[in-house]
């Protein structure tokens, strides 16, 4: 996955579960939890939702790393 | 990149993977025709076995009601006590958080599990309702006691596929109940004939490409599934009387599956 990221922490510092957290992106809890496993790589229109509730920028909450492996499986 | 050079790449591609496609697809057909001179040398099993089921059709539909009775109360058991079990870590809050993933896909496996045993009631239920008053074949001279064993498989037939597909039901609003419960945002009741719209209109970008993911490998599968069975059947026509109704049955839901896929899919692609 190329895409890292620390939804985690930010999270953390305003104190609300996963579930809180969905309920202010409109998405499910499912996907905050896979978005913070790095299993889910969100839109562009929930990478904004979500760096407008921290107040942050989108590239402060993700990182994305060219680790060369789509060219791989190519 | 010129589109000769992308017709040159595709080709090298298809020649790489076409030898393999060939061999197996050979392979098939020389295992098919094994398979099928097998079958038609043996011909003789199969007229018994199929003799055997129509002129007994309305004793082995009663074996089909017992079997219907105990996939219902197996089917219904297992959900009503996985779903208690469920429903019994959601109330421990200190857990809460660790046990989550934990009931969801728990809940999953209740939904496919009524899924599952609602096939099996509609199904066994037709095969015991099969034949059931002696209209296709009627046995001139049976016993009396057969004609008990007819009327109480009717309707034990009857009456128990009514109060399954109630308790289904009502195993599906609870499950879905228990799942706004975890997931606040989802929409829609089990009492809307509009419900899996409503429903589906209520999954984030996440559920959607899940759900995107799982109709394709589930077409696939299908696929695979029909091809198989009207093969089988091809053969088995060959060779016994089970009439054309069954390859057309299969034909008609393989057809119905990929124009429906194939539209849906077409209509996503361009909607604005």
């Amino acid at each position: 996955m190329a895409l890292n990221n620390c939804l985690k922490e930010y999270r953390a510092r305003i104190g609300v579960n996963q579930q809180e957290l969905g309920a202010m992106v409109h998405v499910s809890r499912q996907t905050i939890s896979l978005i913070e496993r790095g299993d889910y790589s969100p839109s562009v229109t929930l990478a904004l939702k979500l760096a407008k509730v921290f107040d942050v920028k989108v590239e402060d909450i993700f990182e994305y790393t060219d680790t060369g492996e789509e060219e791989a499986d190519e | 990149m010129s589109d000769e050079k992308r017709l040159e790449e595709i080709r090298k591609e298809d020649k790489k993977k076409a030898p393999l496609f060939f061999i197996v697809i050979a392979a098939s057909g020389v295992l098919g025709g094994v398979g099928g001179f097998f079958l038609a040398s043996h011909d003789g099993i199969w007229d018994i076995l199929f003799r055997f089921f129509r002129d007994n059709s309305q004793i082995v539909t009663s074996v089909y009601c017992i079997l219907m009775l105990i996939s219902g109360i197996s089917f219904i058991t297992f959900c009503e006590v996985k779903l208690a079990s469920l429903k019994k870590l959601w109330k421990d809050e200190a857990d809460r958080d660790d046990n989550w993933d934990r009931i969801e896909k728990g809940l999953g496996v209740v939904v496919n599990a009524l899924n599952v045993g609602q096939v099996f009631n509609f199904m066994l239920n037709g095969c015991a309702f099969y034949n059931i008053r002696g209209n296709i074949k009627s046995l001139s001279s049976r016993p009396e006691i057969y004609s008990n064993i007819y009327d109480i498989s009717f309707f034990t037939a009857l009456i128990g596929f009514t109060i399954f597909l109630f308790l289904f039901f009502n195993l599906q609003r609870r499950a879905v109940q228990f799942e706004k419960i975890l997931n606040p945002e989802k929409k829609g009741s089990v009492f809307d004939f509009a419900f899996r719209k409503k429903w589906v209109k209520s999954f984030d970008e996440a559920e959607l490409k899940q759900i995107g993911i799982a109709s394709f490998k589930a077409v696939s599968i299908v696929n695979y599934t029909c091809i198989s069975m009207i093969l089988v059947l091809t053969c088995l026509g060959m060779i016994a009387e089970i009439t054309v109704v069954p390859l057309i049955c299969v034909s008609i839901i393989w057809i119905v599956q990929l124009i429906a896929f194939g539209i849906t899919s077409e209509k996503e692609k361009w909607k604005k």
